[in-house]
């Protein structure tokens, strides 16, 4: 039987609204994010877990890099990846000291627990990122 | 071996990994690599004859033999796209018609069969003519260009360049490749915090040419 308005849990709705603006949040950010300094950080508080590939145009592995993070956003929909130029976004990539490109920076809750230097293999790169979702 | 340049249309780094390639990914470790840059629309006729007039703006020539690259050079022309069949030494009609491998061979044994008498100037387009349409066949194609370019280095080539004018096609539409391609060279490429532009190659080209034939070849 259908339930009308004047049953519904007020506390259920709350968090029903909660849900669906993190859902909604989540889909503005699907797939692999183009990020600059206007959504870096937005970026980073949608996700527990965020992935972020520091780039570069002239950095040929960069380029053999970019798609298995594509791979991997298809595969972990439950975290955010992004991409950063760091041509176009110096300040950022200066902050979490990134001295080699490709850079690959984990986040956790916002902040950097883990890094990845070069192009490796998907594997290799997917465990690093699901140690982070199962602790 | 006389230098060889070798352009290999709409290839790109992206599937270097997925592949499973073996020599290029190697050669990027052991000589300087980058980045070329040519925004879209890409066509493999102004692409070349940007290359071979060394400029980024090319007014098209009749003869691809008459440009300032080959005239400064002295240079074999191989399969060169800028004119519809290919000019060159070895030549193939810009469609389906010629195989994938065929034309890899074709190209590798002229370069070989050449590059003992003077520089040479070659092209490859076999992921232009099949991957905007065939997506699936890429691995395949890749990794006869790859075994390719094995077979080159074997048979004593030490100086080169090889880059793809454009990257890999991203539609059906002629045009349409990404943007950045291969730099794979022997020679520093221009800027270190920079991408290459496409007319720089030839340039690069002529730099390698005098500088190994200063040498002796």
């Amino acid at each position: 039987m259908a339930s009308n308005g004047a049953d519904r849990d007020p506390e259920i709705d709350r968090l029903l609204e909660a849900k669906a603006r993190e859902l909604t949040k989540k889909m503005k950010y699907s797939g692999v994010v183009e990020l600059s300094k206007e959504n870096f950080d937005d970026f980073l508080k949608t996700f527990r877990v965020a992935v972020v590939d520091f780039w570069a145009t002239w950095c040929a592995p960069c380029f053999m890099l970019e798609p298995i993070i594509k791979r991997l956003a298809l595969e972990m929909p439950d975290v955010g990846f992004g991409r950063l130029n760091t041509e176009e976004e110096p300040e950022i990539a200066a902050k979490y000291y990134v001295m080699s490109l490709p850079t690959v920076i984990i986040f956790k809750d916002g902040e950097p627990v883990d890094q990845v230097v070069g192009v490796v293999p998907k594997k290799i790169l997917q465990d690093r990122i699901k140690a982070y979702l199962e602790d | 071996m006389y230098p060889v340049l070798l352009g290999i249309n709409g290839m790109g780094y992206g599937d270097f990994t997925e592949c499973y390639l073996e020599v290029l990914p190697r050669l990027m470790n052991m000589v300087e690599r980058g980045v070329l840059e040519n925004r879209r629309p890409q066509y493999p006729d102004k692409s070349w004859w940007s290359i071979l007039n060394m400029e980024p703006d090319p007014t098209p020539t009749g003869d691809p033999s008459s440009t300032l690259l080959v005239k400064l050079t002295k240079a074999t022309l191989v399969n060169i796209p800028v004119v519809n069949p290919t000019y060159g030494a070895y030549s193939i009609r810009l469609d389906a018609t010629t195989p994938y491998d065929d034309e890899v061979n074709g190209v590798v044994n002229t370069i070989i069969k050449s590059a003992g008498k003077s520089p040479v100037i070659a092209s490859i387009t076999a992921p232009d003519r099949f991957l905007h349409s065939n997506g699936s066949i890429k691995c395949s194609v890749y990794r006869a260009i790859d075994n390719a370019i094995g077979q080159l280095l074997n048979s004593g080539l030490s100086s080169f360049i090889i880059f793809s004018p454009y990257g890999e096609p991203i539609s059906p539409g002629e045009g349409e490749h990404e943007d950045y391609g291969i730099y794979i060279a022997t020679i520093s490429r221009p800027r270190h915090y920079d991408t290459v532009k496409l007319y720089e190659v030839g340039i690069l080209f002529r730099d390698l040419t005098e500088s190994v034939q200063s040498s002796g070849p």
